[in-house]
Order: structure tokens, then sequence, then C-alpha cells
């Protein structure tokens, strides 16, 4: 389990991450959703101790990684597949990480193995593609066979074979009771892979969620209505419980179908001048959550 | 297990093995322009037979000690080893011993081989292999490794610091070889700076022959212990920045 408490990343006037708190569980996947930039490498770097927090604490099974002395048989990570020794070997890259923590050599082939690359194994680390690369990164996270692991946008710039790769062993990994943290800025990758959410935007914790839940949200649908007599509708629509909120001169009626509107208004000899279902998408669901906090947002294409 | 991580770390990719391979052609190469330059009946002191592997061989292993964190720190590797081992002084500790231990091995070696070809060249008779029992041949050889070892400490200290290869090559060749030499020359403050300057109480300790010589009241082993210190303190400082700072 990894806990985060009062998290915050200070970097001269920026708050990368701002006071967030939230644990991850054993067992389940859980998907680190936010914008680019909104903290979420910067956060796995805490917990990893790469970076040192301006406050708070991040533990893994109550402890800080700092002080573990062979961490990697604890929490397994991959944070960026591209830090490797361009002319140093793969086998040889895997050999050195298992050194340093004490891990047999026989297990550098087991996990090549598990990920596919024991016939790359004597190719050099730079000469492997993004594809080769982002396993590699996987493999040294599974080394140490860890309870824990973590993994900072596994899917890009991988192929869709591979992008089915990366999810059916995140959940594989999850079904062994293990803590899986991933992160990704894109709600589609972790729409069927993730079993809670985390969503982070500027730094600041938006909501930690199941997928459920999340999922439920989304699916909400709601009507937009104008009408000349909106006061009135508003309380028949009401009195049929169901909430509305008024806005202007329309009116949004959450939870409902077009047709129940419509059909409330005409029973009622109500004018409508719009009648117009809207069904919110899981994406529109989560770029409503992050909206206020994208901090590189595209000015747009006026139409 | 760091050490051992990090000797395969060397071990495991080619530009050690160049390298070494570049300083025994240094070195050998101008042992052999000492032995040829020495008239008949000429003996050549063991500390001009080593001149190569102390004026060029050591510094190009140096480099490559910095190299070995700038390296890191260039591709981004160094996240990875700090994640294999979070106790970053542990790292550089290990960092250091096998890049001292690479090159000392390598100075030590290379030493003894200048002196016997040296010797071999200008042979005034006696039987092969006689230099090895002078007590001057092992003071050279052992004072230039001592030098290389120190070096390393310095250079991986170096490289901790300036993370940059660019900044760290260009220090360690700039100072001994520029710096040093223009500020030492320099009139009325040379004879006075000169003697704190790092490389030239090294050159002092080996007693090889360079551009300049200052007198140093403290001698040869003062100087030795001098450039062990600086290289020490280098390290040290390096050890609590890393510390501190986000890689």
């Amino acid at each position: 389990m990894i806990e985060l408490s009062g998290l915050t990343k200070v970097f001269g006037r920026t708050r990368a991450v701002d006071d967030l708190t939230c644990s991850i569980e054993p067992g389940m996947v859980t998907g680190f959703l936010g914008p680019n930039g909104a903290g979420k490498t910067t956060t796995m770097r805490l917990i990893l101790g790469l970076d040192q927090p301006t406050a708070g604490t991040a533990t893994i099974d109550g402890k800080t990684y700092r002080h573990v002395s062979r961490p990697l048989r604890m929490v397994g990570a991959l944070l960026d597949a591209r830090q490797v020794h361009p002319n140093r070997s793969a086998r040889n890259h895997l050999r050195w990480i298992a050194a340093s923590n004490g891990i047999p050599r026989k297990r550098v082939d087991e996990v090549l193995e598990m990920v596919g690359l024991s016939r790359a194994a004597g190719k050099n680390a730079g000469a492997l593609s993004l594809g080769m690369s982002q396993r590699l990164g996987i493999a040294a996270a599974l080394l140490g066979d860890p309870p824990v692991l973590l993994f900072d946008e596994p899917v890009n710039g991988l192929d869709p074979e591979g992008i089915r790769w990366v999810r059916t062993l995140m959940r594989t990994l999850a079904g062994e009771g293990r803590t899986v943290f991933v992160s990704s800025h894109l709600l589609s990758e972790m729409a069927n892979t993730a079993d809670r959410l985390v969503i982070i935007g500027r730094g600041r914790l938006i909501a930690a969620t199941t997928m459920a839940d999340f999922l439920s949200r989304a699916g909400v649908s709601s009507v937009r209505v104008r009408s000349p007599q909106l006061g009135h509708l508003h309380e028949i629509l009401s009195a049929a419980k169901l909430s509305a909120d008024r806005d202007g001169d329309v009116l949004l009626v959450r939870d409902a179908s077009a047709a129940q509107v419509g059909e409330i208004a005409a029973q009622h000899g109500l004018t409508l001048h719009e009648l117009a279902a809207q069904q919110a998408s899981l994406e529109e669901a989560y770029m409503d959550l992050t909206q206020d906090s994208v901090d590189y947002r595209s000015s747009g294409v006026r139409q | 297990m760091t050490l051992n991580a990090e000797r395969i770390k060397l071990q495991t990719v080619r530009s050690p093995w160049w390298t070494a391979l570049a300083v025994a052609l240094i070195s050998l190469g101008l042992a052999a322009i000492q032995a040829s330059a020495a008239s008949p009946g000429d003996t050549v002191p063991p500390e001009r037979a080593v001149i190569g592997v102390a004026t060029f061989g050591v510094p190009v292993l140096m480099i490559l000690s910095a190299l070995m964190i700038t390296g890191e720190h260039r591709t981004g590797l160094i996240r990875t080893t700090f994640l294999a081992t979070p106790n970053r002084v542990r790292v550089l500790v290990a960092k250091v011993v096998v890049a001292a231990v690479f090159s000392g091995i390598i100075t030590a070696v290379l030493s003894v081989a200048s002196v016997a070809l040296v010797d071999a060249t200008v042979k005034d008779g006696g039987r092969p292999g006689a230099f090895l029992a002078e007590p001057a041949v092992w003071r050279t050889a052992g004072a230039v490794t001592l030098y290389a070892v120190f070096g390393a400490v310095l250079a991986v200290g170096l490289g901790a610091l300036v993370r940059h290869s660019a900044a760290a090559v260009a220090v360690l060749l700039l100072m001994p070889f520029v710096i040093e030499p223009l500020l030492g020359a320099a009139p009325h403050v040379g004879e006075h700076i000169g003697p704190l300057f790092p490389f030239a109480n090294a050159s002092t300790f080996t007693q090889v022959p360079w551009l300049q010589t200052f007198s140093l009241w403290w001698g040869p082993v003062g100087a030795g212990l001098y450039f062990a210190a600086v290289a020490l303190s280098v390290f040290v400082l390096a050890a609590v920045v890393v510390i501190r700072r986000d890689p």
C-alpha cells in the first residue's frame, strides 16, 4: 500500500504537488490521471525518493523509500524507459540492477522471458525500439518480484498489441494481490484497466474514486430545455421529482431523457423552444473534472 | 552489492577498455621516446620513464572516472541507479572504489612497464629485470599509482558536482595543462599561489618533471597528502550536494 499524506513539492514558484493525501490499495489497479503537467511524474518521483518533498510524506507499507536498503524487492518502478546506457546490452542492464539489490542472476533471464525480450537480450539498450525499451523498463521493475509497482505512462509509444499486453500484465499483477499504480493523461487508457482512480490537476487532488463510481457519474445524462413558460415548467418538473437547474433562459434537467421532459411539457400544454438531450461521455466527465487545472491549454480554433 | 553493480556497469561497456588501450599507447610511446632520446651510456631515471603515464595517462583516466557519473546524468541512468540504491553516498563511494581500483591497476602496470621498456632499450649490460630491485623504481611507480587513485576520487567527486561531461572534462584538462601553468607563471603572484595548485603538488609528489616546479616546503610526501586532501574535500562536498539535490 502506498500512502501519501499532505505531500507537497514546490519548484520555485510552482506548486508541482500540492497537499496531496490519498492511499493506493493493494490487489487492484489504481489509475493516476491528470492533464500533462498536473504533477503525476513528480508525485511518483516523490514516492520513489528521487525528489525530496517540500512538506508531507509518501510511504510504502509504512516506510520511506530512501530508508529501504534493497528497495527493488519492495517496489518496482518504470519512470522513463530511455534511462539506460545506450551501449550496454539489455541483459547487462538488468544484471547490474539485479546485483545492486542482491537479486539472483537467473532472475534476469526470467524477467526477460516474461516481457518477451529473450531474443533481444544481447542487443544494446540504445538500439531497442521504443516499445522494446518500454518492455525492458517493465522487466527492470519486475526484477525484485515486488509487491508494489509504479508505472509512469507505460503505454506511451506502444503499438496496440503492446498496449494490450501492458493492460493484461497490470491486471495480472493486481490479481496476484500487488499494489499497481499507473499514471496516464488519457482516461480511455485507464477505462478498461483501473479499478480505482486518483485524479489530480495542478498538483491538487481532484477526485479519488472507484472506476464504477466515476462511470456512473459520467453516464449522467441531462436535458436542455428552453420555454417561454420556464418558471412553470420548472415547478411541474420538480413535482415530477426531476431536479433541474436554471441557467438564464435555459433549464438543465438532470437524470432525465428528452422524451420524458417532452411528454411532461405536452401534458401541461407548455410550449418548448428547445429540447435537447445531452449525454456526457467518459472523456467529457474527465475534462469537466480537470478543466480548471489544465496548465498548457491550447488556445483553440474559433469557428 | 552496490560495489558489484558498479563493477558490472564498468565492465559491460566498451569505453573503459578503449580508454585503457589509449592510455597504454600514450604511456609506452612516451617511454620509448625517452629511451631513444637518451645518449649512449646515459641512464634514464624511473621518474622520466613514467612521464607518459603520469602526465597524460592519469588525466585521461580521470576523465573516464568523471564520465562514469556525468554519463549517467546525461542518459538519466542516474535515476535508475538511485532507485536501485537510494543511499546516494553508498553509490558515490562504490563509484569511487571502482574508478580508483581500475585507474590504480592500469597505472601501476603501465608505470612498471614503462620502466621495463626504457630499461630494455637503454641497456648497460646488466642482467634483464635488474631494475626491479631498485627502490627508486618502486617509489616512483607507487607514487604515480597513488596519484591515479586520488585522481579518481577527485574526478568522481567533480563529475558528481558538475553533472555535465563537457564541464568535467574542461576542468580536468584546463586545470593541469592551462590554468595552473598560466597562473603559476604570472609575475609576482605565480610563485605564491603556485604551491597551492593541486596538480603542481601531484607533480612534486611523483617527482615526474612537468612544465614548472615550485619549491614546496612540505616536500614530496606533504605534496602527496595535499593532493589527497584536495581530492577528498571535493568528494565530500559532492556527497553533501548529491544527498540534497533532486537528480
